[in-house]
């Protein structure tokens, strides 16, 4: 039984350190894709795919009503599939497109091209019915029938289609909000499996594939690297680095009633490719957790003996981290984020934290500049029931020389209606135009900072944002 | 796994199995269906959250009522209360109609019980013998102030106060 | 409670003393110029919220909702949501403790090892409510600070000795926590060990510092219950909490990590 080693109240000393040498931040990965290259390869296949369905031919038959229209089935066909394989890279949790990119714009090119995917299949179905049918003189009831019944895999394929329309509309924003998130999460991964079962319809009745072995081959290489992406980012790598390193849970310290910190320790821990103001997404290995990922920031900078997050136990999820036993071993993928003390241009700094956005700025203030004024925190939080790490931070900043605002109450309460507009921002900070600004908070919390920053003249390379993706 | 996951993930299983058993006319079905990737699956109803944070502004209950101003100023000595451990007294101070502090003259001590340990600190605990000190400090904490005897001295001292 | 010969000179602060839940709690502000109105009607706040839960979690009075439970009078679906997030809390000590602490006791239902402590902290918020940010609320033997007692420095909080009223045998220097202690003398049912159904002897009192006053109150509790034991139980169970017992035979024990807290003789 090894004895705690560790207590929060202790003076003077910040026990977020336990007085083993601190190790030296990384440099960033020095290899790394550029966005051009990201865009030329992605656009650079769209056009192949259309470049190779013109070879096939397909302009040659634009004659009548009905080779026109399942010309157009055909290209929605090739060009919805490649997209829904886009996204599945772009959901791979690349680490390289991550930070190339950001997990925000990810999320915003996936929301964009699963709408566009569902509305290239459903136009996929409908035009080529359409087409069959006027080719053979049916109706399109008619001719629907025939194509379920009686062409292979098709079964399979109008499932797929049911699939991807169900996914599509519990995406709407409308649905989001009626739906809980863990079940429109699972309703999501069975997108998976609808691009699985459209595989062998493809392969059988796609006319641009079933007699070309070059397109075949293509066609079949496209999904073959995508599942190799989506295992070797999804689950080899986080296994293979979890393993390495042996990351288990080594001690929960309850911080107030429904605030907890857990101690991740493990092996190398000081090579582990992460910096404070990164989050990773924590699987924590027990009989009911582990499926679930849990997109939690560093809240301490790492060191070589533990790695500390801490959380508000809010819903189901986060309430079972309360329960974590020492031993409990954990899967990380990850590190992800962009919102480390590398963007930084100026010499003095100014962070900003709404709500439990607070918890990579807490480790990041390990990092900031020392001196009289160079730091300022601004801490907006709705109760002081949401404020963690008062101690912490009261304590890191009176080292740094900075000073730490509190903003806390309900806007238009308690507090201005505006907490962040300009001229309180300028009051706190008269030489904001001068720092850079690290804001993390929820998404709107974030745009009305980024409005007032705009307005006061910070220039757009001195805005550092992050805001956790639910991916 | 949580129930409502796992009923999803064998409805999905049963629906894909009775897809592939089903035979176009023209071709031979041989190739097994993909199998599903792992589902998560939705976790058990959320309970209820915790409890809001405390009232700023509560209306106490009619039978606990606030201290009320109007004790005379001055210091009173709480009665002697005795109990199965020790006396217990306290003297209480009013200042400007109010409480200002409520100091312990005598506290229960144990003088007699027979001890038992020491030797099973072991090599993790620290062990010292106590000395009395009076350093500078900015408050007590300890064991001996929730007795009912302690309550009935403090009583006692404030009906004394009582204008 | 202050001693008024000892406590720090020059800092000047705000008290208020109020006889509530059984004992004495005071609240000592040092935040600099605070604004009177605004800390008169916080502090009025706080006596407001002490006497709520006193009336809602008392097991002396007979219409608490805490003695209503216990008869069978109230369901817990129907009780405060405070009433429920203390149960709450309570269960997850005696997971933890492995049932040594337990709030049903011979059929009654009595979680008042964790409400002081609790209903402290939820004070403590009202107070950063007000905006004062260096305070220590003392209610009955458990001690909370938060912020410095005086411009850079730390809370000096004194454990009582067990044989003279008028001194201490050690001073814990916390930042921002609570320190709570449990001992015989306590109100609220004896404290008897489950294991042995037994009252525990070889401890006189056992101190419990860390970040949670709440907590802090139920490890009390809980490792008081278990003797030295304890001790050892509550450095392995409860990481960030620290331990401090004096023995029957005025020895006292403390955990490693209380020896940081121990300011020096």
């Amino acid at each position: 039984m090894r004895l705690v080693a560790e207590s929060l109240t202790a003076p003077g000393r910040r026990n977020t350190r336990p007085g083993a040498p601190r190790r030296v931040p990384l440099a960033p990965r020095t290899w790394h894709v550029r966005r051009g290259d990201v865009v030329a390869i992605f656009g650079g296949n769209a056009v192949l795919i259309l470049v190779m369905w013109v070879r096939h031919g397909g302009t040659m038959n634009l004659g009548g009503t009905g080779s026109l229209l399942t010309a157009i089935g055909q290209i929605t066909a090739l060009e919805g599939t490649y997209a829904a394989l886009v996204q599945i890279v772009l959901m791979s949790r690349s680490p390289w497109l991550e930070s190339t990119f950001g997990m925000r714009a990810i999320a915003q090119w996936h929301r964009w091209l699963g709408f566009s995917t569902v509305v290239l299949i459903c136009a996929h179905v409908v035009f080529t019915t359409l087409g069959y049918a006027a080719g053979d003189r049916t109706d399109a009831g008619h001719e629907a029938w025939t194509l379920i019944t009686t062409y292979p895999w098709m079964l399979m394929a109008t499932a797929a289609t049911a699939l991807l329309v169900l996914i599509a509309v519990t995406s709407l924003r409308v649905a989001r909000q009626h739906l809980r998130h863990e079940t429109w999460h699972f309703i999501h991964l069975y997108t998976y499996l609808a691009i699985a079962l459209s595989f062998g319809h493809q392969l059988a009745v796609g006319t641009d594939l079933s007699d070309d072995p070059v397109a075949r081959g293509y066609w079949v290489a496209l999904y073959a690297a995508v599942i190799l992406s989506v295992l070797a980012f999804r689950v080899l790598a986080p296994i293979r680095l979890s393993l390495r390193h042996d990351l288990r849970v080594d001690r929960v310290v309850r911080e107030a009633p429904g605030v907890v910190s857990v101690y991740i320790s493990g092996r190398d821990l000081d090579e582990l490719p992460v910096r404070a103001g990164q989050y990773f997404l924590w699987r924590f290995m027990t009989g009911d957790g582990w499926w679930h990922a849990h997109p939690f920031s560093l809240s301490a900078p790492p060191n070589p003996e533990w790695m500390r997050v801490t959380v508000r136990a809010v819903g189901e999820h986060t309430h079972s981290v309360r329960r974590l036993t020492p031993g409990t071993r954990v899967i990380v993928e990850g590190p992800y984020g962009v919102f480390t003390a590398l963007r930084r241009t100026r010499p003095r700094v100014l962070l900003i934290a709404g709500g439990i956005g607070i918890t990579p700025l807490r480790a990041l203030l390990d990092e900031m500049p020392r001196g009289k004024g160079a730091v300022t925190l601004l801490y907006r939080a709705r109760t002081w029931d949401d404020v963690i790490f008062r101690a912490e931070l009261d304590e890191l900043v009176r080292e740094h020389g900075g000073t730490v605002h509190y903003i806390v109450g309900r806007r238009g309460v308690d507090v201005h209606p505006e907490p962040f507009a300009p001229r309180f921002i300028r009051q706190a900070v008269p030489d904001v135009q001068q720092r850079d600004v690290f804001v993390c908070g929820p998404p709107p919390m974030e745009e009305s900072v980024q409005r007032s920053l705009e307005n006061l003249g910070v220039p757009e390379r001195q805005i550092h944002r992050e805001h956790f993706a639910y991916l | 796994m949580p129930i409502r996951g796992t009923i999803a993930v064998i409805a999905t299983v049963i629906a894909i199995a009775l897809m592939v058993s089903f035979k176009t006319p023209n071709v031979t079905n041989t190739h097994p269906a993909n199998q599903p990737v792992a589902i998560g699956a939705p976790p058990p109803t959320d309970t209820p959250a915790s409890g809001d944070t405390g009232s700023a502004t509560a209306t106490p209950n009619a039978t606990s009522t606030p201290s009320a101003t109007g004790y005379k100023d001055g210091t009173y000595d709480g009665q002697d209360v005795p109990n199965e451990f020790g006396d217990v007294q306290v003297r209480v101070v009013i200042k400007n109609g109010r409480i200002s502090d409520v100091q312990a003259l005598q506290l229960p001590s144990d003088r007699e019980r027979s001890a038992l340990i020491s030797e099973q600190a072991g090599p993790l605990l620290h062990d010292e013998v106590i000395q009395a000190q009076s350093a500078q400090i900015d408050v007590i904490g300890g064991a001996t102030f929730t007795s009912d005897s302690y309550a009935q001295s403090v009583q006692s001292a404030l009906d004394k106060a009582h204008a | 409670m202050h001693d008024a010969q000892r406590l720090r000179p020059r800092a000047p602060r705000t008290v208020r003393v109020e006889p509530v839940m059984g004992t004495v709690v005071s609240i000592d502000v040092r935040d600099r110029e605070p604004d009177a109105a605004l800390l008169g009607s916080a502090l009025d706040a706080v006596v407001a919220w002490l006497h709520e839960v006193d009336a809602r979690f008392s097991t002396y009075r007979e219409d608490s909702e805490v003695r209503r439970i216990s008869r069978g009078a109230l369901r817990l679906v129907d009780a405060h949501p405070d009433v429920r997030e203390v149960l709450s809390l309570c269960d997850e000590v005696e997971r933890l403790s492995g049932g040594v602490f337990a709030v049903w006791r011979d059929g009654a239902l009595d979680p008042s090892a964790l409400v002081k402590g609790w209903s402290v902290e939820r004070a403590a918020l009202l107070l950063q409510r007000a905006g004062l940010g260096d305070f220590c609320i003392a209610a009955g033997g458990d001690v909370l600070v938060r912020g410095e007692a005086a411009p850079g420095e730390a809370w000096r909080v004194g454990l009582r000795h067990p044989d003279d009223a008028q001194s201490v045998t050690a001073v814990a220097v916390l930042r921002h926590g609570g320190l709570a202690t449990s001992g015989l003398y306590e109100r609220g049912g004896h404290i008897v060990d489950p294991r042995s159904g037994t009252v525990p002897s070889e401890l006189l009192s056992l101190s419990v510092a860390g970040p949670s006053l709440t907590y802090a109150d139920a490890y009390s509790t809980a490792a008081f219950a278990m003797g030295v034991d304890g001790l050892r139980w509550l450095a392995s169970a409860a990481p960030g909490y620290e331990a401090y017992a004096v023995t029957a035979e005025r020895h006292a024990l403390w955990t490693p990590g209380f020896d940081r807290l121990l300011a020096p003789a």
